[in-house]
């Protein structure tokens, strides 16, 4: 009986010591992953063309560098690699500007055009609806302020209804009239430009 | 093309100069001088825009090596040159003046 238990436990710690190893290996590769995806946020806010040359040939194998050397503990490779990431997903913009590679900014309609894939009038729709969530967001909030600013002055409820409603109502009329200048003006502009240049290109094409 | 001196580039110009013929990695480099990847980066890319530096690849083959190849930076000449004329001109601006200069100093010198 003494025998089948010590058989046990060895066994029981075997077992466990595989398990520990295992998990250690893969929360290692976890770790090792979760720097990589910062990387790849970094790589996202470089300009198209430079990401290949700037993320792919320089960041990417200095990170790998870092989190497979020997001489340091695993946790010290993961703070390392992850100062690494993060230092550069705040400056990757400035790397790319420095070397003379200034992508148009995050949200403009430029970037909209070179990152997605969508053109014409849904690149308005795109971009309007990337600025206009957060703007939702901010009336919704100060709708909610003034709301809790009216109870604290003691504002009847109906009042109080009446006066967000027609609030409400007065800024979804702005943000209607609003979108519709834009989207006016984006097709009078840059929408425009954008198909002429392409019809012009056709058009050259088709005389050679 | 110019190159603005911060202290902070002139630290990293100082580790190029101590060994020219050494190339600089990113990471050797942020070890070195205790900079986050965040500060040195956008440096390098100023100097080697500059044409004080050259960015080349390492001339290995990544699959015996079982690793991508990392890019390293070497001084140019023109650049080994124009960091030491830049690094003498910042000493000479930091250098702070001489006691004799200084007439609160120099009175203090004379009470004691």
């Amino acid at each position: 009986m003494i025998l089948v238990k010590i058989v046990g436990a060895i066994i029981l710690l075997v077992l466990g010591k595989v398990l520990v190893s295992l998990a250690s290996k893969e929360v290692e590769g976890r770790l090792d992953w979760f720097c990589a995806l910062i990387l790849k946020g970094a790589r996202f806010r470089l300009p198209a063309g430079v990401r290949s040359d700037i993320h792919d040939e320089e960041w990417l194998p200095e990170l790998r560098h870092i989190m497979e050397r020997d001489t340091a503990r695993p946790i010290t490779r993961f703070v390392q690699g992850l100062r690494y990431s993060a230092g550069l997903m705040f400056s990757a913009r400035r790397v790319a500007r420095d070397r003379g590679a200034c992508g148009p900014r995050w949200g403009s309609v430029a970037w909209l055009r070179e990152e997605t894939v969508i053109e014409g009038p849904f690149v308005w729709f795109m971009f309007t609806c990337i600025w206009l969530a957060p703007a939702s967001l901010a009336v919704g909030g100060l709708t909610v302020g003034v709301g809790c600013a009216l109870a604290h002055l003691q504002v009847s409820a109906s009042t109080s209804g009446v006066l967000l409603e027609v609030g409400g109502n007065i800024a979804a009329v702005g943000f209607l009239v609003g979108g519709m200048l834009g989207g006016r003006a984006g097709q009078s502009l840059g929408v425009s430009r954008h198909v002429r240049q392409r019809l012009n290109s056709q058009n050259l094409s088709a005389l050679e | 093309m110019d190159v603005r001196i911060t202290t902070v580039t002139a630290r990293v110009l100082r580790a190029f100069l101590g060994n020219p013929q050494n190339p600089q990695y990113g990471f050797d480099l942020m070890q070195l001088l205790g900079l986050s990847s965040g500060s040195l980066y956008p440096i390098l890319a100023r100097l080697e825009r500059a044409g004080w530096i050259e960015g080349r690849k390492e001339d290995v083959d990544a699959v015996r090596e079982g690793r991508p190849a990392r890019r390293y930076y070497l001084l140019t000449a023109e650049g080994a040159r124009d960091a030491r004329l830049a690094l003498a001109a910042l000493s000479e601006e930091l250098r702070p003046p001489s006691p004799i200069m200084l007439p609160g100093l120099r009175s203090d010198r004379g009470s004691a």
